[in-house]
């Protein structure tokens, strides 16, 4: 008999035909590559085709444009390396000591990311600023809090939990018989954590850091509160948009801040194939329990754990202080408490809540449904334009928040057509651009937790599905689903949470109608109105931690948004 | 009438450069339980997959009952299977997951509730039927597994690995369970194991493969006495190869090992000069501390390397005098050679393999 070769039918040919037969997966490929073409890609490529030679030639020639550049860029890597620093070191102590009151210390490293994002940085002015509590009013200095070292501070403490979750999960997931091994061949104390502690922990320490880096270079509303005269980046571009309505120039300087971000994200993503020394499920390792450090070394801990917690406590509490206080007396020095900075917020701003709560629910939802859908085809199934896929549903991280939204807003001002054929209404101006934006925004967060709760999931639970007569359809409406509740709605929790706090990624496409609570909070502060700024902050986080309070109540527990 | 249930031909299946299905044809009959058996890496589960769909042969056809199915999808087949993790559904209880199939083929529900009592009768777990997969042991689960596949009422029933998961005494009762189950029931087990013992204890039909290829197809015994290559007699229990140019005389042929001349029973043609291999089982070999008397046993001195008592044999090691080791094992003993000593193989006992 004469031996043919064999090979395996694969390529892009026999991928279409797959796809063809099975009408399904089609029709989800189709709303796939529909979603991330219209709201990814389209977006990215309509902000680059805005720039132009001349806009380029004035950024690099320009002073006030290159030292923005200059500046966001050493703001934000001093941000990320303190906010990385203390929250590796409390992610250590939570980790790896036996502090007490660990569940409690552990909530709190999550405050700040329960909080408008602009109330940090608004905290920091009611604490230090021109009518600081702390500084002019009880010690009676001034310091300089506008500038550096205002964003600087603010940054920290706004990014921390960023940090801190990249970290603890790192550090969750090390086997502590690693260490017990370490300690049995004779390795100890600073010589055990720089040998094994430090280098398996180092993947999640390096992306904790690049992620706040990245956060913080397109971070609008702490710069803008706190920058003064030293005007970063988006600033400079809002700037630009507002003042003068140069599209072309803003869009250039937010393209200048895409590419530190996007040369970080392909670079880890080339170090992270060469090397991985754990996988991060997120799931504690069972495994003996490790001493690693001494009796003076955990106090020192728990101080250390306690005086961060201080300090978020400080920052929401003078806040709260803000926003009970009678701001006509304070400027006379006199402390006097009434509910009007709430009653006179509400008056004109409650609608700006009911907006936050619809947007943030609908965009939640949206960025689960379709990071969903992506993890399953991407994990799932053999289509042409996979990795594309993958890729496109991650970049958002990517973007800055402030390109995203200039992006967003160039893009959708007009109706969108292929030829004479109209595929997209206008968007600006709708509540449609404010939810698809906060969608794609959380894209990537819901787009990770579907896939690994995919990878947890056995192939061969939906095979049985189909062995037993299932087409994709209903494998995915009977079996899928219900095993992926608990990560769909967390991810939707999560999501709610940062569209209910984000300001950076709508600031270009907020309007009066469609206005929302965040905004109101960071536009209240910039004109100095604490005492409504505070009491709209203080309303969003207990939505919030209502929220979170009904979610575990419902769930008796069982769904963690945190975890 | 066709005379298989099942028939594969000329099955190709590649993953990427890798061939793991070379060529496979061979058909099954009605109600046979079939074992697929070879190491890991054989091909023997990629063929069970691609028999119930989950892979598309790159060349080559897949007959279940007179139709072509290869071009089906998986869910159109109804080759229900038994997945070796189990694959149940976590979130639905016992009964929910043996009605699962049922439910969409839109039975009625009275007929779907009569089918699911029946298939957990005959897998013993009625009593758990309103208990979630997490609740049961591994073994339970199993059977929910395999209840789960037989309520589909198809003649064929696939099982991949089924029994790896369970402890090894639990193994060799579900062994049995399963055997009657398949007897009583009349339909096509085709059963995926690296397992030999498994293998020879349940099986009508074997089938080895090696590489992505059948070495053999056959019964139990034809498997473990009359191997067709050296490695379905290696892989089949344990066994002593000796090898080299045979001499035929009177229907048997001999060949030299050792200064011994050492003869075999065929059925194979050979002539003298033909390289052969001898397959000599450790139970078939005799040892002892003195010469062995009779002419017609080959005989070789050898001394111990090691003797192990494993409860109803003990087997030893030995080295020839030209350095080849031997595997010997003596039933019902409860002395322990050690030192220098001989042994003898009955001219029948060798079977002769032709490479």
């Amino acid at each position: 008999m004469v031996q043919t070769q064999v090979k395996e039918r694969r390529g892009f040919l026999n991928q279409v035909r797959n796809v063809l037969s099975d009408p399904s997966l089609l029709a989800m490929l189709v709303i796939a590559f529909a979603f991330v073409g219209l709201f990814i890609i389209y977006p990215l490529c309509k902000l680059m085709s805005n720039t132009t030679l001349e806009t380029w030639r004035n950024f690099f020639t320009k002073i006030p444009y290159r030292r923005a550049y200059g500046r966001t860029i050493y703001s934000s890597l001093l941000s990320a390396f303190t906010a990385t620093t203390l929250a590796f070191l409390y992610a250590y102590s939570i980790e790896y000591t036996e502090i007490k009151f660990k569940k409690f210390f552990r909530f709190i490293a999550f405050l700040p990311m329960l909080a408008p994002s602009s109330m940090t940085g608004m905290a920091f002015i009611m604490l230090f600023g021109r009518n600081g509590l702390l500084t002019t009013k009880l010690i009676g200095v001034e310091v300089e809090i506008y500038g550096l070292p205002g964003i600087w501070l603010a940054q920290t403490v706004a990014f921390f939990p960023m940090a801190f979750v990249a970290i603890s999960a790192v550090l969750r997931a090390i086997s502590p018989n690693i260490e017990i091994a370490a300690q049995n061949l004779g390795a100890k104390g600073t010589e055990l954590f720089r040998t094994v502690t430090l280098p398996l922990a180092a993947p999640g320490v390096l992306s904790a850091f690049l992620l706040v880096f990245i956060n913080a270079m397109s971070d609008f509303a702490n710069p803008k509160l706190l920058g003064g005269l030293f005007v970063t980046s988006p600033v400079q571009a809002y700037g630009v948009v507002t003042g003068d309505a140069d599209f072309g120039m803003a869009a250039t300087i937010s393209a200048m801040l895409l590419i530190p971000s996007l040369v970080i994200f392909l670079a880890q993503a080339y170090i992270m194939s060469k090397k991985s020394y754990v996988t991060v499920t997120g799931k504690p390792v069972a495994g003996l329990k490790r001493i690693m450090i001494g009796k003076k070394a955990e106090i020192a801990c728990q101080v250390y754990v306690f005086l961060v917690a201080a300090l978020f406590f400080l920052v929401i509490g003078i806040v709260a202080f803000f926003a009970f206080a009678d701001p006509k007396a304070y400027y006379l020095g006199k402390f006097v408490f009434t509910l009007k900075g709430f009653t006179e917020t509400m008056t004109f701003n409650a609608y700006t809540f009911r907006n936050s709560a619809i947007i943030a629910a609908a965009a939640g939802i949206l960025a689960a449904v379709v990071g969903l859908l992506l993890a399953f085809l991407n994990s799932r199934k053999d289509f042409p334009g996979k990795k594309i896929l993958d890729f496109s549903a991650i970049l958002p991280n990517t973007l800055p928040a402030t390109f995203l939204s200039l992006a967003f807003l160039l893009s959708f001002q007009r109706i969108l057509t292929v030829g004479p054929v109209p595929i997209l209404p206008k968007l600006t101006k709708t509540i449609f651009i404010m939810i698809i934006i906060q969608a794609v925004r959380q894209l990537p967060i819901g787009y990770r937790n579907a896939l690994s709760g995919f990878k947890q999931i056995d192939k061969s639970i939906e095979e049985a599905a189909t062995n037993l007569g299932a087409n994709v359809g209903k494998t995915i409406s009977s079996v899928v689903l219900p095993m992926l509740r608990p990560a769909f709605i967390s991810s939707a929790v999560y999501n709610f949470i940062s569209a209910m706090i984000a300001v950076s990624v709508i600031i270009f496409v907020v309007t009066p109608q469609w206005n929302v609570a965040s905004i109101v909070v960071y536009s209240r502060a910039d004109s100095g109105y604490y005492s409504e700024a505070g009491a709209m902050s203080i309303a969003i986080m207990a939505i919030i931690l209502g929220t979170l309070w009904v979610v575990n109540l419902l769930s008796r527990g069982r769904i963690k948004v945190f975890d | 009438m066709d005379k298989y249930l099942i028939e594969l031909k000329g099955i190709h299946k590649a993953f990427g450069s890798n061939i793991v299905l070379n060529n496979i044809n061979v058909g099954f009959e009605e109600g046979r339980f079939v074992t697929f058996l070879g190491p890991s890496g054989c091909g023997k589960t990629t063929l069970l997959r691609t028999i119930a769909g989950f892979y598309r042969p790159d060349m080559g056809e897949v007959w279940i009952d007179g139709k072509r199915v290869d071009l089906l999808p998986a869910h159109k087949r109804n080759t229900p299977m038994v997945f070796q993790e189990y694959a149940l559904f976590p979130h639905l209880n016992v009964f929910d997951n043996v009605a699962y199939g049922l439910r969409l083929q839109k039975l009625p529900r009275k007929e779907i509730e009569t089918k699911v009592r029946e298939a957990l009768e005959l897998t013993n777990m009625v009593q758990y039927k309103d208990r979630n997969p997490n609740q049961l042991s591994g073994g339970q689960q199993q059977r929910v597994a395999i209840a789960r596949a037989i309520v589909m009422q198809s003649k064929i029933l696939l099982l991949d690995e089924p029994l790896s998961n369970l402890d090894a005494k639990l193994r060799e009762s579900v062994r049995v369970e399963l055997r009657m189950l398949q007897r009583q029931l009349n339909r096509t087990f085709i059963y995926v194991t690296h397992d030999q013992s498994e293998a020879l204890a349940m099986s009508d039909v074997i089938v080895v493969f090696n590489k992505g290829r059948i070495e053999q197809v056959g019964s139990p015994m034809e498997v473990y006495f009359k191997p067709v290559t050296k490695f379905v007699a290696d892989f089949i229990g344990v066994s002593n190869f000796i090898e080299g140019k045979v001499i035929v005389k009177n229907g048997t042929v001999t060949l030299d090992h050792a200064g011994r001349s050492f003869s075999g029973l065929t059925t194979d043609t050979f002539k003298d000069g033909d390289h052969a291999i001898f397959s000599i089982r450790p139970e078939s070999i005799t040892i002892g501390k003195s010469e062995c008397a009779s002419g017609s046993e080959a005989c070789l001195p050898v001394s111990i390397i090691q003797g192990m008592f494993i409860g109803e044999k003990v087997r030893y090691v030995v080295k020839d005098q030209i350095g080849m080791d031997w595997v010997i094992d003596q039933h019902d003993t409860q002395e322990m050679l050690t030192g220098g000593a001989f042994i003898s193989i009955p001219p029948d006992k060798a079977h002769v393999i032709k490479e």
